[in-house]
């Protein structure tokens, strides 16, 4: 029979075969990384207006941007022009959600939440540690001369990226997200104006329009020291990281559900846990997808119930949600 | 018994022997292990990067939840299959030894429910294929709507993505047998 002395040695060859693995594609160039890094810093430095698409699984999506920077800091204004109208007015962290069809707006903080085009508003470090970037090609979008740059996955824990970077601001005007060959899905300005003059009104809600019958609900989020809650993550699949704990309500009338969110550099992982409460329908655990990029994972533990959401493989957000248990 | 694992993993064996061995398998824990091991080694000679994964639990996780769903083949299908045809029959024999096996040694393991879609999904829900998700710990249940809360985490988790449903909507989640079918994986 096999001796613990033979698996240990077949584990050890596993790891150093790992390590071989995770050296087979090198370490970014710093010129792929200073793309980034210009991506990154070019929402905080330039005027932009105009309109982009977000297509996935035979669904297209038209959505208008309106994005102002001045010494107050960042304002911002995001209509969906299909379907149910939606439109977001961001003043640096603070959100206002309209649903005009519904008259109610939402009001919260934003965190670590990310809007096309910027997508990298959190610090980077790990992402060379998880991605492999690379210079591919330039091509134009939307009239701009753009940099391609590659984002490939060093393991299958996550998905690839494409991005197309102005050359002249740093601004992503198109970003791919793929599996494999196949692209799941894709956001790109159809039409862009950089640098151009915004009047402060466009980035303001239509006061006439908002009448007393209009609800308005604060979703309230308070952040947590590490160890507050009671729940910890252990052995998180290889390169996530936590970026903030929180408590938050997700609607006014709701309990506050405890909040983990996680991210790989790139990809963000949001898990929430709540107590399930007697009466209510029994959680269903299982998997669930959403269109594009997203899944998700639920599952109870004890009388709690973990869902787990992120733009991750099915296998990842099960390692993630897997990962949370009770503190000791 | 340790080199008829290997062949057996090698496809060397004749059908009398992969029958002794796999009962072999389902009596002695230490052969599990080393079945476990092979496939470790294997996994690393072939470069996959899921070698930290237990192997049997995510197959088994997977059967749980793929329904076996009877429906009339759209007509892109037959290309696809052109397509996949030599990957599903590897992958067809690797998943049929460990089925077999699993469903020898896992007590809790329950065969898989066959689900007959229906050109009227709304008439019978004891029939319905696409609101039907298939849970874990294994067990069938009827699912009409994605929790409604499922919306309310995205749209926190996701504030503004196009592609994600604003709150109060429940149109866009998925179970994943719905999944399964638009990815065919």
């Amino acid at each position: 029979m096999i001796s613990r002395k033979t698996i240990t040695l077949a584990l050890l060859l596993t790891f150093c075969f790992q390590i071989a693995l995770a050296q087979e594609l090198p370490r970014s160039s710093q010129s792929a990384l200073d793309w980034l890094k210009k991506m990154a810093d070019a929402p905080r430095q330039h005027n932009y207006s105009g309109t982009f698409i977000y297509y996935a699984d035979g669904h297209m999506e038209t959505s208008r941007i309106f994005h102002k920077t001045d010494q107050s800091g960042e304002h911002e204004k995001i209509e969906v022009l299909d379907g149910i109208s939606r439109i977001v007015f961001r003043n640096n962290d603070e959100l206002k959600c309209y649903l005009p069809d519904s008259k109610k707006i939402y009001t919260e903080k934003r965190w670590f939440r990310k809007f096309f085009p910027d997508l990298l508003s959190q610090p980077f470090d790990g992402i060379d540690d998880n991605y492999f970037v690379k210079e591919t090609k330039r091509e134009r979008v939307s009239g701009h001369e753009c940099q391609v740059l590659s984002l490939i996955p060093r393991d299958t824990l996550r998905y690839a990226h494409q991005f197309w970077i102005d050359i002249e601001t740093g601004l992503l005007l198109k970003v791919a997200v793929m599996d494999g060959d196949e692209i799941i899905e894709q956001f790109a300005f159809a039409q862009l104006e950089i640098d151009g003059e915004i009047h402060s009104d466009l980035l303001k809600p239509d006061q006439s329009v908002i009448t007393k019958e209009w609800k308005i609900t604060d979703l309230v989020t308070s952040i947590l020291e590490e160890g507050e809650l009671k729940w910890q993550v252990k052995n998180l699949p290889y390169g996530f990281k936590k970026l903030i704990e929180m408590k938050r309500n997700l609607t006014d009338k709701s309990i506050l559900v405890d909040h983990i969110a996680l991210s790989d550099g790139l990809a963000t992982v949001s898990i929430f846990i709540e107590p399930i409460i007697k009466d209510m329908p029994t959680p269903v655990p299982g998997f669930f997808t959403s269109r594009g990029a997203i899944n998700i994972y639920v599952r109870t533990l004890g009388d709690n119930k973990i869902t787990t959401v992120g733009e991750v493989p099915l296998e990842t957000i099960k390692l993630i949600g897997d990962s949370v248990s009770k503190q000791d | 018994m340790k080199s008829k694992i290997s062949a057996l993993m090698d496809s060397e064996l004749d059908e009398h022997e992969v029958s002794n061995i796999i009962e072999a398998l389902g009596k002695n824990d230490d052969l599990r292990e080393e079945w476990k091991t092979y496939h470790l080694i294997g996994d690393t000679l072939r470069r996959s990067s899921r070698l930290s994964m237990n192997m049997s639990s995510s197959v088994n996780q997977k059967l749980k939840i793929e329904p076996t769903i009877l429906s009339p083949n759209p007509p892109n299908i037959a290309k696809k299959l052109k397509r996949k045809i030599f990957a599903f029959s590897m992958a067809a024999s690797v998943v049929a030894m460990v089925s077999s096996w699993l469903i020898m040694h896992n007590n809790t393991y329950e065969l898989q429910q066959t689900l007959v879609a229906t050109k009227h999904p709304n008439r019978d829900n004891h029939l319905t294929v696409t609101p039907m998700m298939v849970s874990s710990p294994a067990s069938v249940r009827n699912y009409p709507h994605p929790p409604v809360e499922i919306n309310n985490y995205l749209f926190v988790h996701r504030e503004f993505s196009p592609g994600i449903t604003m709150r109060g909507q429940i149109t866009n989640v998925h179970d994943v047998s719905e999944y399964h079918e638009r990815y065919g994986r």
